[in-house]
């Protein structure tokens, strides 16, 4: 037998949440949100303000328009990180290979477990059933031969239930369901998919890669990939609070302008950001390291309250930390790691959709001829 | 609540009805057993009131579910169907005053597919019996999608979550509440039989000790998230269905 994968998916976990602290909210529509904020969004609804039509990303002013009684909550950090830890605990009674995507997600590694609790579907029954008496959470769960396909079938079924996908069915299941299942199908390449008249997944997967790349770009065949049910990826025990993503540069000649710090920076951001969107994610924290000639070295660790994701802001963090930690004398080597890493909540909607989408075409370019084939003029500072 | 689909079977004599029982005393002797059946005569004969009435009078504490007519679901006649849903529909008025009615049960064919012309037929039927309990049991994994789950949610329908064989083109192991009741169907594990085979042997099979435990947790689960749950046996060769059934509501009632 192949490998197994289970998925737990807790749909709009922000708000699903709440009702464990206050059983009452389970009657009123509500989402949760800053309403303090510049431009208050909808982080999370619970299912009744799904019901009206309100979903995360949507701005609050819009979503009152939509219901006037909406609650508007905060979030509860204490709360969402002690359910986490509940969820983490449940589940590694099934297993210890776990990866803890945050926010309600969870994989599985069931393989190999048979013995100890059946089939993976039947592991994923008990896991379900063992999340609705410990923790009065209804879920989604799913079991499947890898990640990208267990989480497809959670979304099939969300917000609660369970499926299995056969091994050697996959095509087939993921051939029906609607393409804005498929993760990296936003917005943007959900309208282009609308216009070629691609609503399902199976429709993706029969492109040809020419067609693929006309239509979608350079992500036409990573999504063509994932239309056919391809993800290598194994199951990360580590969670992505405990993996880092870092890119460091060396100097031919030891640098002391700068210019030339500043370039290698950017050189060293251009790498770890490339990874960290690759992967689909954002992070909260950038550290840098500065390697001086005289053989010391300093770190200095900036931390984000929003999210960061694309280059120039992931460069203002890491510059102001460099800043803190400068001092005279020459560098031979730069540092950039980023911690604290989370699923990318998806697009920014202040973000202009031009910046966006120059880093996207970017991101393609050094994915398609290596990370030289396209540098800002910037990073030519550095010898 | 468990029960077995259908309850009049001549083979069952024996190994679970008493020795010279009549088939009129089935019934009865089933109920002494089960609160609930499913029954599939209704497949191959249009049911009618007086006989649906006869049957709820055998034992007030008997709650149905009826299989819908194969002219509903198998041979579809697009202009006689509406006509032969009424006919059907008013079959179950006893039931229905009773509230004995638990479920109408709609299994489709492999042959019934997810295509254009059959998603407006179901949605023709499912709208013109409105308001009843009704139950979708499909064959064909097309329709095991996000767009059916959603529909089935707007309607209040039930799917049915099914046990197998595991076999390629059968339904997944799906369990998603998407109606007040859940509706749990276990037609045995007998692969070698499934195609090409005769029904009674398709549906020969001994559920074991093991995977009844693992369908106990499918039924408890379901049963969490929903205030009716409804589990039938259909491996209904020499007394199977029973058998498992029994101990089924062993395992849940201990």
């Amino acid at each position: 037998m192949g490998s197994a994968v289970i998925h737990i998916n807790l749909p709009n976990f922000q708000a699903a949440i709440l009702p464990l602290i206050e059983p009452s909210l389970h009657d009123y529509p509500y989402v949760i949100a800053h309403p303090s904020a510049n431009r208050p969004i909808v982080i999370s609804s619970s299912s009744r303000a799904i019901k009206e039509g309100i979903v995360a990303g949507m701005s609050l002013s819009r979503a009152f328009a939509r219901l006037p009684k909406l609650k508007v909550l905060p979030p509860n950090p204490h709360l969402a990180a002690k359910v986490e830890h509940s969820l983490l605990e449940i589940a590694s009674h099934f297993t210890p290979t776990i990866q803890n995507d945050s926010q309600g997600h969870l994989y599985l590694d069931v393989s190999g477990t048979s013995r100890l609790f059946g089939p993976p579907i039947d592991c994923g029954v008990k896991v379900r059933r063992a999340l609705l008496e410990e923790l009065n959470l209804e879920v989604a769960v799913a079991s499947a031969t890898n990640k990208l396909v267990a989480k497809i079938a959670t979304r099939t079924i969300k917000p609660e239930g369970i499926i299995e996908v056969r091994e050697g069915e996959e095509s087939p299941f993921l051939a029906v369901q609607d393409s804005s299942l498929l993760p990296g199908v936003g917005p943007k390449i959900g309208a282009l998919l609308q216009i070629a008249s691609l609503t399902t997944i199976g429709e993706i997967a029969t492109l040809s890669d020419v067609e693929a790349t006309t239509l979608l770009g350079r992500r036409g065949l990573a999504l063509k990939e994932a239309a056919l049910g391809i993800d290598p990826s194994l199951v990360d025990p580590r969670s992505l609070r405990e993996r880092t993503l870092e890119e460091r540069v060396d100097f031919a000649q030891s640098a002391l302008s700068f210019d030339e710090i500043r370039g290698g920076l950017l050189r060293a951001i251009e790498g770890v950001g490339l990874s960290l969107r690759r992967e689909n994610l954002e992070c909260y924290s950038v550290e840098t390291h500065l390697f001086y000639d005289d053989g010391k070295w300093c770190s200095e660790r900036i931390n984000s309250k929003s999210p960061l994701k694309g280059d120039e802001e992931l460069l203002e963090a890491a510059w102001r930390g460099c800043e803190k930690i400068l001092r005279r004398g020459r560098i031979n080597s730069i540092a950039v790691k980023l911690t604290n890493l989370a699923p990318s909540s998806g697009g920014d909607l202040f973000t202009p959709p031009l910046k966006a989408s120059v880093e996207a075409v970017a991101d393609s370019t050094r994915v398609r001829y290596g990370g030289a084939g396209l540098r800002r003029a910037t990073t030519l500072f550095y010898g | 609540m468990v029960g077995t689909s259908g309850y009049s079977y001549n083979d069952w004599v024996g190994p679970f009805y008493p020795k010279g029982t009549p088939s009129e005393q089935f019934l009865e002797r089933y109920g002494e057993y089960f609160t609930t059946v499913e029954l599939n005569f209704s497949y191959y004969r249009m049911p009618t009131a007086d006989q649906l009435r006869a049957m709820g009078e055998v034992n007030s504490s008997l709650s149905f579910t009826l299989k819908a007519h194969q002219s509903l679901t198998h041979k579809i006649v697009p202009a006689e169907w509406r006509s032969e849903a009424q006919t059907f529909r008013r079959a179950l008025e006893p039931l229905l005053k009773a509230n004995t009615l638990k479920a109408l049960l709609l299994q489709f064919p492999y042959s019934f597919h997810y295509e254009v012309e059959q998603r407006r037929y179901l949605d023709a039927l499912l709208h013109y019996w409105e308001g009843l309990p009704l139950a979708v049991e499909f064959r064909h994994t097309q329709w095991y999608n996000n767009r059916t789950i959603e529909a089935l949610r707007e309607r209040q329908v039930a799917l049915v979550a099914l046990d197998l064989p595991n076999l390629t083109n059968l339904p997944p192991h799906i369990d998603v509440v998407t109606a007040p009741f859940a509706y749990l169907r276990l037609h045995g594990r007998n692969k070698e039989n499934w195609w090409g085979s005769d029904v009674a042997s398709r549906y020969d099979y001994l559920y074991s000790p093991k995977e009844l435990l693992s369908i106990a947790e499918r039924a408890r689960t379901l049963a969490a998230t929903t205030p009716l749950t409804l589990v039938y046996f259909n491996n209904h060769r020499g007394g199977q269905a029973v058998q498992n059934a029994l101990s089924l509501k062993e395992l849940l009632d201990g």
